[in-house]
């Protein structure tokens, strides 16, 4: 009996170092893929062990040239704006200056500035009349 | 990035004597309110300083400190000189608050007016855009707490959430309305010292030219004018704050308490003192690529700059200007949506014969179950309730022309009025669906005026002014 339970102690601990090295190596920057409309968004990655310590971006592939770098100590997720349109790519880098995971890539294409000014034009437009009412609306009680 | 700066000790000292201070001054100022006018009006007689510093602070609030921030970090120039631009809410507010108050001398809630001026329907609908947008406010205000002080401090979100929650509950029901503007007096004025002294120290530190330098290198879309979803973001803002004040019963609560001939100055006043204040704390955000600081989401880049700039010592104070103006607010609403639920709710369709005696005590029981459902809320911490505030404004947007056209002309008619709210909210949710949350609100206002003009001219009614003051 007790050698059935130290077996099966010893399967369970194997199993879950096993477990715990697939982790590890199971670092996944997310989204691969996403596009933006507005140049910000957020990036994640599971906390894998290893100690992740800058995101870099840039806008080649193959990161020949590396445009931003990022301090992510202790950070298992980074909001990231002000991005202009074209496509980016990044990646995690461990302490070793070793690329980590999997990169991703960002596509960011802003709305249309046509789009937007007419939304402008509009907004201007209510602006007036509401300002028109209150300033030069009827005052009377009865 | 991520670390604690103020020790869970300080923080829980601080919070115990905030705690202590508060609720005393609201049991000192509540002694004598023996009517419902003295607690839900505070005597209908606030002064002119009372009244700009209440509306200030209410205004001053989890959105200035936490998302000014956020947007300038999205949208640049834009989203921080849009946010700032909120304040025409309080501004266009000034001349509306002294009609108000001619039109109705004697009256309680903005769902009296709507009640009065447009019928059931139209109150029915407004009721409900009011009671979401209150309540998705509330639920905010008390997660921000919890999220702020385990952010700046050791404690856990569920006892800086229950916190202050717990002590603007007690001071409000203590002293009520004259307990909450008395407290926004002495917040008002810690918040103007901490939020100027904070932005001194950031750019004596880091320098306006390194600042610029870093975000044009960096960040360059943010520093462009022709930016599309920040120039889409603009007005939408403006008519987000437009329709949050002016539909709400914190602000009509506030136009019925002053005195005569007090709330178009105080208004005014207050709104030019805010202008400045987004523009304070979202410049903050436009540090982080000079300090290396890049939040894990960006609600969080306020905090984060100031514990960062200010280091363990100014933590604390960042920490008191926080909380000043989470509370500021908090107490506010409560008392506001405490007046809606016993004026509109409970007098108006529960108990229609309840005397004042028996309001007085339905609105002390109705603050203090709004506080504890307002908690449960909370618990779950939802993280999409920062979401739910902008997507309210769809629902709060479509009451402006309703109620300014209400307020000015006798032709508009309740049908009317309950179709545009109904039509605006749906076009404004449809404008958040499909594009963004930065068009929302510029799409129910604009679909909601649309539907007004074609009732104004198909209409005419002739409004009997006297029906507002009965």
């Amino acid at each position: 009996m007790q050698l059935f339970f130290s077996r099966i102690c010893t399967k369970i601990v194997i199993l879950s170092l096993l477990l715990g090295i697939s982790a590890a190596t199971a670092l996944e920057l997310r989204p691969k893929q996403q596009s933006s409309s507005e140049g910000y968004y957020t990036l994640r990655w599971e906390d894998s062990g290893k100690e992740i310590t800058t995101l870099e971006m840039s806008p080649s592939s193959d990161f020949g040239t590396i445009e931003t770098q990022y301090n992510v100590v202790g950070m298992s997720q980074i909001s990231v704006t002000g991005y202009t349109n074209g496509q980016y790519y990044f990646r995690l880098v461990d302490s070793n200056g070793v690329a980590v995971g999997n990169p991703a890539s960002v596509t960011v294409e802003h709305r249309s500035l046509e789009q937007a000014l007419q939304l402008f034009g509009v907004g201007c437009l209510l602006f007036l009349i509401l300002v028109s009412i209150l300033l030069f609306g009827p005052r009377q009680k009865n | 990035m991520t670390e604690v700066t103020l020790s869970s000790q300080w923080a829980l000292l601080i919070v115990v004597l905030f705690g202590i201070a508060w609720i005393a001054f609201g049991w000192w100022l509540g002694r004598n309110n023996r009517t419902i006018d003295d607690f839900m009006l505070a005597g209908r007689n606030v002064g002119f300083a009372f009244a700009s510093a209440t509306a200030m602070a209410t205004w001053i609030t989890s959105n200035t400190t936490l998302v000014a921030p956020q947007l300038t970090y999205q949208f640049g120039v834009w989203g921080m000189i849009g946010y700032s631009l909120a304040a025409l809410g309080l501004i266009l507010f000034a001349p509306m608050a002294k009609r108000i108050k001619a039109l109705m001398p004697h009256g309680y809630t903005c769902g009296d007016f709507i009640r009065k001026r447009f019928g059931f329907i139209a109150w029915l609908i407004f009721l409900v855009i009011s009671l979401c947008y209150a309540l998705g406010w509330l639920v905010s205000l008390g997660m921000a707490g919890g999220i702020l002080l385990s952010a700046l401090s050791g404690l856990n979100y569920f006892f800086g959430m229950s916190a202050i929650l717990f002590i603007c509950v007690c001071y409000t029901l203590l002293g009520g309305l004259k307990a909450v503007i008395a407290t926004d007096f002495v917040q008002t004025i810690i918040i103007l010292i901490g939020v100027v002294l904070i932005a001194y120290i950031g750019i004596s530190e880091i320098g306006l030219e390194t600042i610029y330098d870093n975000v044009e290198e960096k960040s360059p879309q943010l520093l462009n004018l022709l930016f599309p979803a920040a120039i889409m973001f603009l007005f939408n803002n403006i008519f987000f704050g437009i329709g949050e004040i002016f539909h709400s019963n914190v602000w009509w609560s506030r136009a019925f308490a002053f005195k005569e001939n007090i709330g178009k100055k105080a208004f005014l006043m207050s709104g030019l003192l805010w202008l400045p204040i987004p523009i304070v704390t979202g410049f903050a955000a436009l540090a982080a690529f000079s300090l290396d600081v890049f939040p894990p989401s960006a609600d969080m880049i306020g905090p984060l700059i100031a514990a960062k700039i200010l280091g363990k010592v100014g933590a604390v104070f960042v920490f008191i200007v926080v909380f000043s103006a989470l509370a500021s607010s908090l107490d506010s609403l409560l008392a506001a949506t405490s007046d809606l639920l016993t004026k509109d709710i409970y007098k108006g369709l529960i108990n229609k014969s309840a005397d004042n005696a028996h309001l007085f005590k339905v609105s002390k029981i109705s603050i203090v179950a709004l506080g504890f459902f307002t908690w449960l809320l909370c618990i779950p911490k939802v993280a999409t309730l920062g979401a739910l505030l902008n997507f309210t404004g769809a629902f709060v947007a479509s009451t402006i022309f309703p109620i300014v056209f209400g307020l000015y002309y006798r032709r508009l008619d309740g049908v009317t009025a309950a179709f545009a709210m109904a039509l605006g909210t749906l076009s404004g949710l449809l404008g958040f669906g499909f594009i963004g949350f930065y068009v929302a609100a510029l799409f129910s206002c604009a679909i909601s005026l649309l539907v007004c003009l074609i009732g104004l001219m198909i209409k005419n009614q002739k409004f009997d002014w006297q029906t507002l003051s009965e």
